[in-house]
Protein backbone atom coordinates (compact mmCIF):
# COMPACT_ATOMS: atom_id res chain seq x y z
CA UNK A 1 0.00 0.00 0.00
CA UNK A 2 1.49 3.09 -1.30
CA UNK A 3 -0.28 6.71 -1.15
CA UNK A 4 -0.31 8.79 -4.48
CA UNK A 5 -1.08 12.40 -3.93
CA UNK A 6 -2.88 13.27 -7.15
CA UNK A 7 -4.61 16.75 -8.15
CA UNK A 8 -4.20 17.40 -4.53
CA UNK A 9 -5.97 14.22 -3.00
CA UNK A 10 -4.33 11.24 -1.65
CA UNK A 11 -4.62 7.99 -2.60
CA UNK A 12 -4.03 4.71 -0.88
CA UNK A 13 -3.67 2.48 -3.79
CA UNK A 14 -2.16 -0.94 -3.54
CA UNK A 15 0.40 -1.69 -6.09
CA UNK A 16 2.96 -3.92 -7.48
CA UNK A 17 6.72 -3.70 -7.19
CA UNK A 18 7.48 -3.64 -11.11
CA UNK A 19 4.29 -1.20 -11.60
CA UNK A 20 4.26 2.02 -13.45
CA UNK A 21 2.67 5.38 -12.18
CA UNK A 22 1.26 5.73 -15.79
CA UNK A 23 -0.50 1.82 -14.92
CA UNK A 24 -1.81 2.67 -11.73
CA UNK A 25 -3.13 6.16 -12.47
CA UNK A 26 -5.11 4.62 -14.99
CA UNK A 27 -6.30 1.64 -14.09
CA UNK A 28 -6.64 1.59 -10.40
CA UNK A 29 -7.25 5.42 -9.93
CA UNK A 30 -9.16 5.40 -12.86
CA UNK A 31 -7.41 8.92 -14.15
CA UNK A 32 -8.40 7.99 -18.16
CA UNK A 33 -6.83 11.18 -19.07
CA UNK A 34 -3.45 9.74 -18.50
CA UNK A 35 -3.28 7.71 -22.24
CA UNK A 36 -1.01 4.71 -22.43
CA UNK A 37 0.49 4.40 -26.00
CA UNK A 38 4.17 3.43 -26.55
CA UNK A 39 5.14 2.84 -22.95
CA UNK A 40 8.43 3.70 -24.28
CA UNK A 41 9.09 7.34 -22.94
CA UNK A 42 8.31 8.04 -27.03
CA UNK A 43 5.44 9.64 -27.50
CA UNK A 44 4.20 11.67 -24.80
CA UNK A 45 0.85 10.56 -24.21
CA UNK A 46 1.13 9.25 -20.65
CA UNK A 47 3.02 12.91 -19.87
CA UNK A 48 1.76 14.09 -16.19
CA UNK A 49 3.25 16.55 -13.89
CA UNK A 50 5.73 15.64 -10.86
CA UNK A 51 5.94 18.62 -8.90
CA UNK A 52 5.21 21.03 -11.36
CA UNK A 53 7.50 19.00 -14.44
CA UNK A 54 6.29 16.93 -17.34
CA UNK A 55 7.32 13.31 -16.80
CA UNK A 56 6.29 10.45 -18.93
CA UNK A 57 4.35 8.20 -16.32
CA UNK A 58 5.43 4.98 -18.70
CA UNK A 59 9.19 5.08 -17.47
CA UNK A 60 9.15 5.40 -13.44
CA UNK A 61 7.53 2.95 -11.03
CA UNK A 62 4.63 4.52 -9.03
CA UNK A 63 6.66 3.66 -5.61
CA UNK A 64 9.22 6.48 -7.07
CA UNK A 65 5.71 9.24 -7.14
CA UNK A 66 5.29 8.98 -3.63
CA UNK A 67 5.41 11.98 -1.54
CA UNK A 68 5.33 14.27 -4.87
CA UNK A 69 2.83 16.05 -5.80
CA UNK A 70 1.02 14.04 -9.46
CA UNK A 71 -0.79 16.76 -11.43
CA UNK A 72 -3.53 14.79 -14.29
CA UNK A 73 -5.48 16.43 -16.30
CA UNK A 74 -8.21 16.21 -14.77
CA UNK A 75 -6.44 17.96 -12.05
CA UNK A 76 -6.86 20.87 -14.41
CA UNK A 77 -10.59 21.53 -15.42
CA UNK A 78 -14.17 20.59 -15.84
CA UNK A 79 -16.52 20.68 -18.05
CA UNK A 80 -18.34 23.45 -17.03
CA UNK A 81 -15.18 25.32 -15.86
CA UNK A 82 -12.31 24.92 -18.40
CA UNK A 83 -8.62 25.20 -17.91
CA UNK A 84 -7.82 28.67 -20.16
CA UNK A 85 -5.46 26.53 -21.96
CA UNK A 86 -8.06 23.99 -22.97
CA UNK A 87 -10.15 26.82 -23.85
CA UNK A 88 -7.14 28.34 -26.42
CA UNK A 89 -6.78 24.70 -27.52
CA UNK A 90 -10.39 24.52 -28.42
CA UNK A 91 -10.90 27.96 -29.88
CA UNK A 92 -7.84 27.06 -32.24
CA UNK A 93 -8.45 23.45 -33.04
CA UNK A 94 -5.33 22.24 -31.26
CA UNK A 95 -5.98 18.43 -31.96
CA UNK A 96 -8.44 16.23 -33.82
CA UNK A 97 -8.95 12.82 -32.31
CA UNK A 98 -7.31 14.00 -28.48
CA UNK A 99 -5.49 11.07 -27.79
CA UNK A 100 -1.95 12.96 -26.93
CA UNK A 101 -4.06 15.94 -26.02
CA UNK A 102 -3.81 15.69 -21.97
CA UNK A 103 0.16 15.33 -22.26
CA UNK A 104 0.66 18.31 -24.43
CA UNK A 105 -1.97 20.36 -22.56
CA UNK A 106 0.24 18.90 -19.11
CA UNK A 107 3.53 19.83 -20.68
CA UNK A 108 1.69 23.35 -22.30
CA UNK A 109 1.16 24.05 -18.37
CA UNK A 110 4.74 23.59 -17.29
CA UNK A 111 5.98 25.93 -19.85
CA UNK A 112 3.44 28.46 -19.80
CA UNK A 113 4.73 28.96 -15.87
CA UNK A 114 8.37 28.91 -16.75
CA UNK A 115 8.28 31.24 -19.75
CA UNK A 116 4.84 33.13 -19.84
CA UNK A 117 5.64 34.16 -23.20
CA UNK A 118 7.46 31.84 -25.35
CA UNK A 119 8.41 32.19 -29.02
CA UNK A 120 6.97 28.93 -31.40
CA UNK A 121 10.10 28.06 -31.31
CA UNK A 122 10.36 27.59 -27.76
CA UNK A 123 6.78 26.33 -27.98
CA UNK A 124 7.80 23.56 -30.59
CA UNK A 125 10.99 22.38 -28.04
CA UNK A 126 8.66 22.30 -24.92
CA UNK A 127 6.61 19.82 -26.43
CA UNK A 128 9.17 18.21 -28.80
CA UNK A 129 8.35 14.97 -26.54
CA UNK A 130 5.28 14.58 -27.82
CA UNK A 131 3.81 12.72 -30.92
CA UNK A 132 0.68 14.14 -32.60
CA UNK A 133 -0.36 11.27 -35.34
CA UNK A 134 -2.87 13.38 -36.49
CA UNK A 135 -0.34 15.97 -37.34
CA UNK A 136 -2.04 18.97 -35.30
CA UNK A 137 1.37 20.45 -34.75
CA UNK A 138 1.09 24.26 -36.31
CA UNK A 139 -2.87 24.02 -34.72
CA UNK A 140 -1.11 23.09 -31.36
CA UNK A 141 1.46 25.85 -31.46
CA UNK A 142 -1.15 28.40 -32.13
CA UNK A 143 -2.92 27.21 -29.17
CA UNK A 144 -0.10 27.51 -27.18
CA UNK A 145 0.30 30.76 -28.27
CA UNK A 146 -3.39 31.45 -27.33
CA UNK A 147 -3.20 30.13 -23.87
CA UNK A 148 -0.50 32.67 -23.18
CA UNK A 149 -2.57 35.63 -23.84
CA UNK A 150 -5.07 34.36 -22.20
CA UNK A 151 -3.35 33.47 -19.02
CA UNK A 152 -1.78 36.81 -19.46
CA UNK A 153 -4.94 38.47 -19.35
CA UNK A 154 -6.69 36.66 -16.37
CA UNK B 1 5.94 -10.10 -19.20
CA UNK B 2 7.22 -7.27 -17.07
CA UNK B 3 10.27 -7.93 -15.33
CA UNK B 4 9.29 -8.65 -11.52
CA UNK B 5 11.93 -7.46 -8.54
CA UNK B 6 11.42 -6.76 -4.64
CA UNK B 7 11.75 -2.66 -4.23
CA UNK B 8 14.10 -1.26 -1.82
CA UNK B 9 14.25 2.71 -0.94
CA UNK B 10 17.15 3.19 0.73
CA UNK B 11 17.64 6.88 2.24
CA UNK B 12 21.34 7.42 2.65
CA UNK B 13 24.19 6.43 0.75
CA UNK B 14 25.22 4.41 3.53
CA UNK B 15 22.36 2.32 3.75
CA UNK B 16 22.34 1.77 0.00
CA UNK B 17 25.81 0.69 -0.05
CA UNK B 18 24.90 -1.69 2.97
CA UNK B 19 22.36 -3.11 0.57
CA UNK B 20 24.83 -3.00 -1.86
CA UNK B 21 26.80 -5.49 0.24
CA UNK B 22 24.38 -7.86 1.59
CA UNK B 23 23.16 -8.50 -2.48
CA UNK B 24 25.60 -7.46 -4.32
CA UNK B 25 24.90 -8.53 -8.33
CA UNK B 26 20.86 -9.38 -6.81
CA UNK B 27 20.54 -5.70 -6.55
CA UNK B 28 20.12 -3.16 -9.03
CA UNK B 29 20.26 0.43 -8.40
CA UNK B 30 17.48 2.84 -9.93
CA UNK B 31 18.13 6.30 -10.75
CA UNK B 32 15.84 8.09 -13.55
CA UNK B 33 14.81 4.79 -15.00
CA UNK B 34 14.82 5.41 -18.10
CA UNK B 35 16.89 2.47 -19.24
CA UNK B 36 15.45 0.44 -16.66
CA UNK B 37 12.06 0.77 -17.00
CA UNK B 38 12.38 -0.16 -20.60
CA UNK B 39 14.42 -3.49 -19.55
CA UNK B 40 11.67 -3.77 -17.39
CA UNK B 41 8.79 -3.81 -19.76
CA UNK B 42 10.84 -5.95 -21.72
CA UNK B 43 11.19 -8.70 -19.30
CA UNK B 44 14.84 -8.28 -19.29
CA UNK B 45 15.82 -6.74 -15.82
CA UNK B 46 16.86 -9.26 -14.16
CA UNK B 47 17.88 -9.02 -10.84
CA UNK B 48 15.81 -9.85 -7.61
CA UNK B 49 15.73 -6.48 -6.14
CA UNK B 50 15.47 -2.96 -7.10
CA UNK B 51 17.64 -0.25 -5.18
CA UNK B 52 15.73 3.13 -5.90
CA UNK B 53 18.31 5.16 -5.06
CA UNK B 54 15.92 8.40 -5.68
CA UNK B 55 14.88 9.01 -1.97
CA UNK B 56 18.26 9.75 -1.52
CA UNK B 57 18.64 13.82 -1.08
CA UNK B 58 22.83 13.54 -0.92
CA UNK B 59 22.84 11.77 -4.04
CA UNK B 60 21.33 15.15 -5.83
CA UNK B 61 23.17 17.99 -6.00
CA UNK B 62 25.48 20.39 -8.04
CA UNK B 63 28.43 22.14 -6.41
CA UNK B 64 30.45 25.03 -8.15
CA UNK B 65 33.68 25.26 -6.71
CA UNK B 66 36.92 27.18 -7.83
CA UNK B 67 39.07 24.19 -8.79
CA UNK B 68 36.06 21.98 -9.62
CA UNK B 69 32.61 21.04 -10.41
CA UNK B 70 30.70 18.54 -8.52
CA UNK B 71 27.36 16.36 -9.47
CA UNK B 72 25.67 13.95 -7.32
CA UNK B 73 24.79 10.90 -9.78
CA UNK B 74 20.81 11.47 -9.05
CA UNK B 75 21.41 15.01 -10.43
CA UNK B 76 18.81 14.85 -14.11
CA UNK B 77 19.64 16.14 -16.88
CA UNK B 78 17.18 19.17 -16.32
CA UNK B 79 18.79 20.26 -13.48
CA UNK B 80 21.89 20.19 -15.49
CA UNK B 81 20.33 22.34 -18.14
CA UNK B 82 19.21 25.02 -16.03
CA UNK B 83 22.35 25.94 -15.06
CA UNK B 84 22.76 29.55 -15.24
CA UNK B 85 26.78 29.77 -14.56
CA UNK B 86 28.25 31.47 -18.33
CA UNK B 87 31.31 29.23 -18.09
CA UNK B 88 32.52 27.37 -20.71
CA UNK B 89 32.96 24.22 -18.81
CA UNK B 90 29.30 24.58 -17.95
CA UNK B 91 27.89 25.97 -21.01
CA UNK B 92 29.19 22.54 -22.82
CA UNK B 93 27.35 20.53 -19.85
CA UNK B 94 24.32 21.90 -20.56
CA UNK B 95 24.58 22.73 -24.09
CA UNK B 96 24.88 18.71 -24.43
CA UNK B 97 21.85 18.04 -22.09
CA UNK B 98 19.65 20.16 -23.85
CA UNK B 99 20.41 17.88 -27.15
CA UNK B 100 19.46 14.86 -25.32
CA UNK B 101 16.34 13.21 -25.41
CA UNK B 102 13.25 15.17 -24.65
CA UNK B 103 12.26 17.24 -21.95
CA UNK B 104 9.72 14.83 -20.24
CA UNK B 105 12.98 12.53 -20.06
CA UNK B 106 15.00 15.19 -18.96
CA UNK B 107 13.08 15.95 -15.79
CA UNK B 108 13.44 12.19 -15.17
CA UNK B 109 17.03 11.08 -16.53
CA UNK B 110 20.08 11.21 -14.39
CA UNK B 111 23.65 12.03 -15.02
CA UNK B 112 24.43 8.56 -13.00
CA UNK B 113 22.00 6.64 -14.92
CA UNK B 114 23.35 8.11 -18.45
CA UNK B 115 26.72 6.78 -17.01
CA UNK B 116 26.29 3.37 -15.20
CA UNK B 117 23.70 2.39 -17.97
CA UNK B 118 26.98 2.03 -20.62
CA UNK B 119 25.71 2.59 -23.57
CA UNK B 120 28.54 3.39 -26.05
CA UNK B 121 26.19 5.88 -27.29
CA UNK B 122 25.62 7.44 -24.06
CA UNK B 123 26.20 11.56 -25.04
CA UNK B 124 27.14 12.48 -21.27
CA UNK B 125 29.61 9.62 -21.23
CA UNK B 126 31.64 10.75 -24.32
CA UNK B 127 31.73 14.66 -22.82
CA UNK B 128 32.29 13.83 -19.50
CA UNK B 129 35.30 11.64 -20.50
CA UNK B 130 36.69 14.72 -22.76
CA UNK B 131 36.14 16.84 -19.77
CA UNK B 132 38.83 15.08 -17.80
CA UNK B 133 36.13 13.72 -14.98
CA UNK B 134 36.15 11.45 -12.05
CA UNK B 135 33.89 9.19 -10.86
CA UNK B 136 33.36 8.48 -7.10
CA UNK B 137 32.15 5.65 -6.06
CA UNK B 138 30.79 4.07 -3.30
CA UNK B 139 30.98 0.75 -1.03
CA UNK B 140 30.50 -0.25 2.45
CA UNK B 141 34.13 -0.44 2.37
CA UNK B 142 34.72 2.75 1.56
CA UNK B 143 35.03 5.42 -1.48
CA UNK B 144 37.27 5.10 -4.58
CA UNK B 145 37.83 7.41 -6.98
CA UNK B 146 38.26 6.40 -11.38
CA UNK B 147 38.84 8.61 -13.95
CA UNK B 148 35.82 7.95 -16.16
CA UNK B 149 38.13 7.18 -18.84
CA UNK B 150 38.54 3.77 -17.22
CA UNK B 151 35.05 3.95 -15.66
CA UNK B 152 33.61 2.02 -19.39
CA UNK B 153 34.81 -1.41 -19.96
CA UNK B 154 32.16 -2.87 -22.60
CA UNK B 155 28.68 -2.51 -23.94
CA UNK B 156 26.62 -1.66 -20.72
CA UNK B 157 29.60 -2.66 -18.77
CA UNK B 158 31.45 -1.02 -16.29
CA UNK B 159 34.29 -0.80 -13.69
CA UNK B 160 31.64 -1.01 -10.73
CA UNK B 161 32.20 -4.25 -8.54
CA UNK B 162 29.27 -5.54 -7.41
CA UNK B 163 28.95 -3.97 -4.33
CA UNK B 164 29.31 -0.60 -5.62
CA UNK B 165 27.73 2.09 -6.75
CA UNK B 166 28.69 5.30 -8.50
CA UNK B 167 28.46 8.48 -5.56
CA UNK B 168 29.71 11.16 -7.20
CA UNK B 169 31.19 12.75 -10.53
CA UNK B 170 34.13 15.83 -10.05
CA UNK B 171 34.98 18.01 -13.03
CA UNK B 172 38.36 20.11 -12.85
CA UNK B 173 38.01 23.32 -13.61
CA UNK B 174 40.92 23.34 -16.49
CA UNK B 175 43.71 25.90 -14.91
CA UNK B 176 44.92 26.88 -18.36
CA UNK B 177 42.81 28.52 -21.35
CA UNK B 178 40.48 25.60 -22.30
CA UNK B 179 37.40 25.38 -25.16
CA UNK B 180 34.92 22.73 -25.35
CA UNK B 181 32.87 21.32 -27.69
CA UNK B 182 30.49 17.98 -27.98
CA UNK B 183 28.42 17.65 -31.17
CA UNK B 184 26.24 14.66 -31.94
CA UNK B 185 23.96 13.14 -34.88
CA UNK B 186 21.21 11.27 -34.32
CA UNK B 187 18.41 9.68 -36.84
CA UNK B 188 16.08 11.77 -34.96
CA UNK B 189 15.55 14.70 -31.95
CA UNK B 190 14.63 11.60 -29.48
CA UNK B 191 16.70 8.99 -30.61
CA UNK B 192 20.40 8.00 -28.92
CA UNK B 193 23.39 9.01 -30.92
CA UNK B 194 24.20 7.25 -33.88
CA UNK B 195 27.98 9.20 -33.31
CA UNK B 196 28.78 11.73 -30.88
CA UNK B 197 31.94 13.63 -30.80
CA UNK B 198 33.38 15.63 -27.63
CA UNK B 199 37.07 17.40 -27.64
CA UNK B 200 38.81 19.49 -25.02
CA UNK B 201 41.39 21.83 -26.05
CA UNK B 202 43.24 23.53 -23.53
CA UNK B 203 46.35 25.63 -24.31
CA UNK B 204 49.37 27.19 -22.06
CA UNK B 205 50.74 30.80 -21.99
CA UNK B 206 52.46 30.55 -24.72
CA UNK B 207 49.53 29.60 -27.25
CA UNK B 208 50.49 25.75 -27.10
CA UNK B 209 48.03 23.04 -27.14
CA UNK B 210 48.94 21.06 -24.20
CA UNK B 211 47.12 17.57 -23.81
CA UNK B 212 44.02 17.62 -26.01
CA UNK B 213 41.35 15.34 -25.21
CA UNK B 214 39.30 14.12 -28.47
CA UNK B 215 36.49 11.39 -27.36
CA UNK B 216 34.34 9.64 -29.79
CA UNK B 217 31.45 7.98 -28.97
CA UNK B 218 29.13 5.03 -30.28
CA UNK B 219 31.82 3.64 -32.52
CA UNK B 220 33.52 1.29 -30.07
CA UNK B 221 32.12 -0.75 -27.12
CA UNK B 222 32.94 1.97 -25.26
CA UNK B 223 34.01 5.73 -25.41
CA UNK B 224 37.09 5.94 -27.03
CA UNK B 225 39.97 8.59 -26.72
CA UNK B 226 41.85 9.36 -30.43
CA UNK B 227 44.84 9.34 -29.56
CA UNK B 228 46.11 9.66 -32.93
CA UNK B 229 43.98 12.59 -33.58
CA UNK B 230 44.94 14.02 -30.08
CA UNK B 231 49.02 13.65 -31.39
CA UNK B 232 48.54 15.68 -34.08
CA UNK B 233 47.11 18.75 -32.29
CA UNK B 234 49.23 17.98 -28.90
CA UNK B 235 52.70 20.80 -28.92
CA UNK B 236 51.13 22.88 -31.66
CA UNK B 237 50.92 26.50 -31.61
CA UNK B 238 47.03 26.84 -31.66
CA UNK B 239 47.12 29.90 -34.58
CA UNK B 240 48.93 27.58 -36.45
CA UNK B 241 46.48 25.01 -36.64
CA UNK B 242 44.72 25.22 -39.90
CA UNK B 243 42.07 24.05 -41.99
CA UNK B 244 44.59 21.17 -43.59
CA UNK B 245 45.53 20.16 -39.78
CA UNK B 246 42.01 19.86 -38.78
CA UNK B 247 40.38 17.61 -41.82
CA UNK B 248 44.19 15.43 -41.19
CA UNK B 249 42.91 15.02 -37.35
CA UNK B 250 39.20 14.24 -38.44
CA UNK B 251 41.08 11.55 -40.77
CA UNK B 252 43.21 10.35 -38.22
CA UNK B 253 40.27 10.11 -35.58
CA UNK B 254 37.65 8.60 -38.21
CA UNK B 255 40.52 5.60 -38.44
CA UNK B 256 40.88 5.05 -34.57
CA UNK B 257 36.67 4.31 -34.76
CA UNK B 258 36.02 0.76 -34.54
CA UNK B 259 32.45 0.79 -34.95
CA UNK B 260 29.41 -1.99 -36.40
CA UNK B 261 26.48 -1.65 -38.33
CA UNK B 262 23.17 -1.67 -36.42
CA UNK B 263 19.66 -0.80 -36.30
CA UNK B 264 20.98 3.16 -36.22
CA UNK B 265 23.64 4.05 -39.02
CA UNK B 266 26.15 1.41 -41.08
CA UNK B 267 29.34 1.02 -39.57
CA UNK B 268 31.04 2.66 -42.79
CA UNK B 269 28.90 5.06 -42.54
CA UNK B 270 29.38 5.91 -38.68
CA UNK B 271 33.42 5.96 -39.21
CA UNK B 272 33.21 8.65 -41.85
CA UNK B 273 30.76 10.89 -39.57
CA UNK B 274 32.86 10.74 -36.75
CA UNK B 275 35.58 12.13 -38.48
CA UNK B 276 33.09 14.63 -39.29
CA UNK B 277 31.90 15.50 -35.81
CA UNK B 278 35.91 15.42 -34.78
CA UNK B 279 36.76 18.15 -36.87
CA UNK B 280 33.78 20.24 -36.48
CA UNK B 281 34.25 20.07 -32.39
CA UNK B 282 37.57 20.56 -33.13
CA UNK B 283 36.49 23.97 -35.08
CA UNK B 284 34.33 24.92 -32.29
CA UNK B 285 36.83 24.70 -29.16
CA UNK B 286 39.21 26.59 -30.74
CA UNK B 287 36.56 29.40 -31.69
CA UNK B 288 35.26 29.14 -28.17
CA UNK B 289 39.25 29.02 -26.88
CA UNK B 290 39.62 32.81 -28.83
CA UNK B 291 36.58 33.92 -27.13
CA UNK B 292 34.90 33.92 -31.00
CA UNK B 293 31.65 32.05 -29.50
CA UNK B 294 30.17 30.81 -26.53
Amino acid sequence: MIKLNVNGTTYEVEVEPNETLASVLRHRLNFRGVRISCEEGECGSCTVLLDGKPVTSCLMLAMQAEGKEITTIEGLGTMDNLHPIQEAFIEEQGFQCGFCTPGIILSTKALLEKNPHPTPTEVANALSGHICRCGAYPHIIRSVLNAAKKLENQ
Amino acid sequence: MRSKFNYLRPVSPQEAAEVKAKYGRRARCLAGGTDLMLQCRHGIFNSEYCLDLTYIPELNYIRVGSNDLKIGPLTTLNQLENLKEEDSLISSIRGTVSQMCTPQLRNLATIGGNLCNASPAADLSTLLIALNATGKILSSSGERSLPLEDFFTGVNKTALEEDEFLSGIQIPIPALRTGHSFSRIGRTVIDIAQVNAAVSLSVDENGIIVDPRIVLGAVAPTPIRSSAAEKALSGIEISRVDDNLIQEAGKLAAADARPVSDIRAAADYRKYVCGVLARRSIEESILKLNGAIS
